[in-house]
């Protein structure tokens, strides 16, 4: 495994790595999609995002990470089973890469070929949505993803469970991810149920102005020149991101959310005419998560507001066309409804 | 010493082999334009002189997936009874210089692995059971034949440092040697010892924001060639030859732009003379004149002719962006898969190990008796699997369709009405994308039809291209039906079915050699249309007219396709309409 670019050393692209932080306290949130041209820095942050995850306790025999800690219905089958506290140990959330050309039967899981060979005995052998369970799991060039892939993953998305009935194995277990898809938007469009699946999604471009790009290039060629000295440098202000990001996940349930935030998520939605409830959801989920991130004991309406553009960008009523002014018209309704619910506030 | 004075165009593709051979995995590799023959072959022999690397590894353009990413070797698989992982080419040639040829037809999954090579050094595959990770950390050469209108696919270029382009060299310009393998060993030692200062490595930042340059990617190759030239000039410093090299390497040859150097902007001059700062100065934000003065020099070195050059080559860049080129190829080993079928593996195809194994387990006894029989000892762990046995995953992949919006954009298709049909498209547009049509789009006004906007699946810039669509002028009708014929036959060619949809008032005033006459124009325009009806396509002619006319009709009977008057109602209503003709 090469070593990976720290993510506190990435320039810029603020919007991109709140949303993937955003996404490591609180991974309800439903996912990340992040678009953009080539060069923006999009698969570097992902994959500088898996060196920088805090660890998680599993079962220690268990194929599919279970927490040791949770209720028992959810979970595998043989975590599932009444029996004493099973041993646990500690290791870091995975991020499972999808990559492009992966076939189905490595995605889902399927026959363990060798010992149906070997033995002659019919075993499941897990694929990529089971590795992923409880962490990451990352597509690049999401959009050029070969549709029975991403039906695949639609379905078990949706369900929190991989049910493979193949082959003569009838196999269930849980698949609880954070998707994170990358794509450039210029090579095609995403399908839309998938795109539907992203709690969060990012428009990335590349940042203009010549000392925001020297500072790029600098910190490149010093990390080329020095994988290992460059992420003992950057040590510190990766393991400060970590510890928030731990503190956050245990802060989270008891962050409060007044009713005010319920009811501008609801109006916002209202007024961008976004299709169910998920918008919604998700509004409240990721200002939560912010108000975590943040160490603050309750969100407002400042942590809706910063997350608002992210978590509607793609919700907006199917108008493929209009994808440039997307972003105009969530700031707009923002802004309105916005100023007045400030106002409410202060009085 | 090694460096020239006047570089001529073969002193810079010397260089670039000898920088290929020095610093190719740091900065990707070189997208080399040329048509084959003897000066590339030469240039590829000195790259193998300089890398000392002997024969380098060429990876075609029609490699199977799993040829290029490794999978399971089927034929050790089954002789050993477990399964056994084969390394991919891109894992074989782990440290390697290769050549990715006919880098301009590529299909995308290819480009896909070859980029993720040169990003991360590394593959991962997870295919036919197996799942590893495997070092690749290649610099590549792509040789690119393309002509004008194709290129290599843009996400590849934009990783490959160094672009040269030998389309314009003969064997004539072939020059002097000037490096030699000890130059490179040298140099390898000096590498470590080159520092380059906050003015040259600002001065390419700025040089690439004035180009147009939008990824950080070639600026960052740009620096690493300047390096790599002063470790070759044995030089400790990046010096301004160095600069001067990198950009008419790594970015002139990206420019979408010409810079504006004819307002330089009024900037206090912030001239950092130490090298090794601890602070680094605040940067200008204008380019000092240092900058241009270097491009200035470099532009000076270029030949004539280079804005239309860099407007024929962004054109191109924009096109080929969606690198249509392997979209064309029908693959036997994609879509989705339907079954499995007996088959021979040797034809192409992916076996199905699964239904392989099914196959030859119940006859695994007998076989075993059978080689009893004849003397063998088997082993009762070895499966024996015969060609019967084998099958293949059959894939169906959906049909692609295709939608070309003709549009009439001509002075008698009033403005109004422009904008309405503009609406109309945008609407059925919105369609397309439901169904994951490909769109294109044709306008015709004045003396030509134009292919605005080729097969794409991308409706953003559908939409921009159509928005920015000016109007008036006459009508060549006929140019646009033979347009519309030529889409149509070409998306037959690859497999795809094409309907159309014309937007016209059908007055057809300009005939087919040009000249402006309503008679000739309509006896061409009809004559087009006889010819469009044989094509392998139905069609939809929309009446922009402001009352509905005859010839639109008889157009659209001629054309054998279905006719709609556009009412005098907004475009949801037309689209309604279009949706009822075309269900």
């Amino acid at each position: 495994m090469s070593i990976a670019y720290p993510f506190t050393a990435i320039v810029g692209q603020d919007d991109m790595k709140r949303a993937l932080t955003i996404a490591a306290v609180d991974p309800g949130i439903g996912g990340v999609l992040v678009l953009g041209e080539r060069g923006t820095g999009k698969s570097t942050t992902i994959r500088a995002l898996a060196a920088l995850l805090p660890k998680i306790d599993v079962v220690s025999s268990c194929l599919y990470q279970c927490d040791p800690m949770a209720p028992r219905p959810g979970l595998c089958a043989q975590c599932g089973k009444p029996s004493d506290t099973p041993e646990a140990k500690s290791v870091t959330i995975p991020v499972v890469d999808l990559p492009l050309g992966s076939t189905e039967d490595r995605v889902v899981g399927a026959l363990d070929i060798e010992r149906a060979l070997v033995n002659g005995e019919k075993a499941f052998q897990p694929g990529l949505l089971a590795q992923a369970n409880r962490g990451f799991l990352y597509v690049d060039e999401v959009n050029l993803l070969e549709d029975h892939i991403v039906d695949a993953l639609l379905d078990v998305a949706a369900s929190g469970e991989n049910v493979v009935e193949r082959e003569g194995l009838s196999i269930r277990h849980p698949a609880q991810f954070v998707l994170v898809g990358s794509g450039n938007p210029e090579e095609g469009e995403l399908r839309p149920q998938l795109q539907d699946r992203f709690g969060l999604s990012i428009d990335v471009r590349t940042p203009g102005d010549v000392p925001t790009r020297v500072e790029i290039i600098r910190l490149r060629e010093a990390f080329d020149q020095d994988r290992a000295a460059f992420r003992k440098k950057w040590a510190r202000k990766e393991s400060a991101l970590r510890r928030k990001i731990q503190t956050a996940r245990q802060q989270l349930d008891n962050v409060d959310t007044p009713a005010v935030l319920l009811e501008t998520a609801a109006k916002l939605c209202l007024a961008l005419g976004t299709d169910g409830l998920r918008g919604e959801l998700t509004l409240v989920r990721s200002a939560r998560a912010l108000a975590a991130l943040e160490g603050k004991s309750a969100a407002t309406l400042k942590h809706l507001r910063a997350m608002a553009p992210s978590v509607l960008r793609h919700r907006l009523r199917r108008d493929p066309l209009d994808e440039s002014s997307a972003d105009i018209r969530v700031e707009r309704v923002i802004a309105e409804l916005f100023q007045e619910s400030v106002d409410d506030g202060g009085s | 010493m090694v460096a020239a004075e006047t570089p001529s165009p073969w002193t810079d593709a010397e260089w670039a082999a000898a920088l290929i051979s020095l610093v190719g995995e740091a900065i990707g590799g070189v997208h080399l334009r040329s048509p084959p023959g003897p000066v590339r072959d030469y240039w590829l022999e000195r790259v193998k002189q300089l890398s000392k690397q002997n024969p380098i590894r060429k990876i075609p353009a029609n490699i199977p997936e799993g040829r290029l990413l490794g999978g399971i070797d089927l034929g050790a698989t089954l002789q050993h009874g477990r399964p056994i992982a084969e390394t991919g080419m891109l894992g074989e040639c782990h440290e390697q210089l290769v050549i990715a040829a006919m880098a301009e037809r590529l299909p995308r999954n290819t480009v896909h692995h070859l980029c993720t090579a040169l990003d991360h050094g590394a593959i991962s595959v997870a295919r036919d059971g197996i799942k590893t990770e495997t070092p690749a950390r290649i610099a590549l050469i792509a040789t690119d034949e393309g002509t004008e209108d194709e290129s290599a696919h843009a996400a590849l270029t934009d990783r490959l440092g160094i672009t040269l382009d030998m389309t314009a060299l003969g064997i004539h310009d072939v020059d002097d040697e000037i490096f030699r393998r000890r130059h490179i060993e040298r140099a390898i030692d000096a590498l470590t010892r080159v520092t380059m200062s906050d003015k040259h490595l600002t001065a390419l930042a700025t040089l690439a924001v004035s180009l147009g340059i939008d990824s950080p990617r070639p600026t960052l190759a740009a620096a690493k060639v300047a390096r790599g030239s002063a470790a070759l000039r044995q030089s400790d410093a990046v010096e301004e030859e160095d600069v001067a090299r990198a950009l008419r390497l790594c970015l002139l040859p990206r420019a979408q732009q010409l810079p504006e150097m004819a307002e330089p902007p009024p900037e206090p001059e912030t001239e950092p003379e130490q090298t090794d700062d601890v602070e680094p100065p605040p940067m200008p934000e204008q380019p000092p004149p240092d900058e241009e003065r270097l491009l200035e020099a470099a532009l000076a070195q270029l030949p004539a002719g280079l804005l239309e050059q860099l407007q024929a080559r962004s054109a191109r860049l924009r096109q080929s962006s969606t690198g249509s080129a392997g979209d064309q190829h029908r693959h036997q080993n994609r879509g989705r898969p339907t079954g499995v079928f007996r088959g021979d593996h040797r034809r192409g195809g992916r076996v199905n190990i699964l239904a392989t194994l099914r196959a030859a387990a119940p006859w695994q006894p007998l076989r075993r008796r059978e080689q009893n029989e004849q003397g063998n000892q088997p082993s009762p762990r070895h499966l024996q699997i015969r060609r019967d046995d084998i099958h293949l995953t059959r894939f169906q992949q959906r049909r692609e369709t295709l939608t070309l919006f003709v549009v009439d954009a001509s002075g008698s298709a009033a403005l109004q009405r422009l904008a309405e049909a503009k609406g109309a498209v945008e609407l059925l547009l919105a369609d397309c994308y439901v169904r994951r049509d490909k769109v294109a789009l044709i306008a015709f006004r004045d003396e030509q039809a134009e292919l605005l906007l080729p097969p794409t699946r991308s409706l953003v810039r559908a939409k921009k291209t159509l928005a920015a669509l000016p109007g008036g002028g006459a009508t060549p009708m006929a140019a646009a039906l033979d347009l519309t014929r030529d889409m149509a036959e070409q998306a037959g060619k690859q497999g795809a079915t094409m309907q159309y949809v014309l937007l016209t008032d059908g007055a057809a005033n300009v005939a087919r050699d040009g000249t402006r006459s309503r008679e000739a124009g309509t006896a061409d325009a009809l004559a087009a249309a006889r010819a469009l009806a044989m094509s392998p396509s139905s069609g939809l002619v929309i009446d922009t007219a402001q009352r509905p006319q005859p010839r639109a009709r008889e157009l659209a009977e001629t054309l054998r396709g279905t006719y709609l008057a556009l009412p005098q109602a907004d475009a949801q209503a037309l689209n309604r309409a279009i949706r009822a003709a075309t269900a």
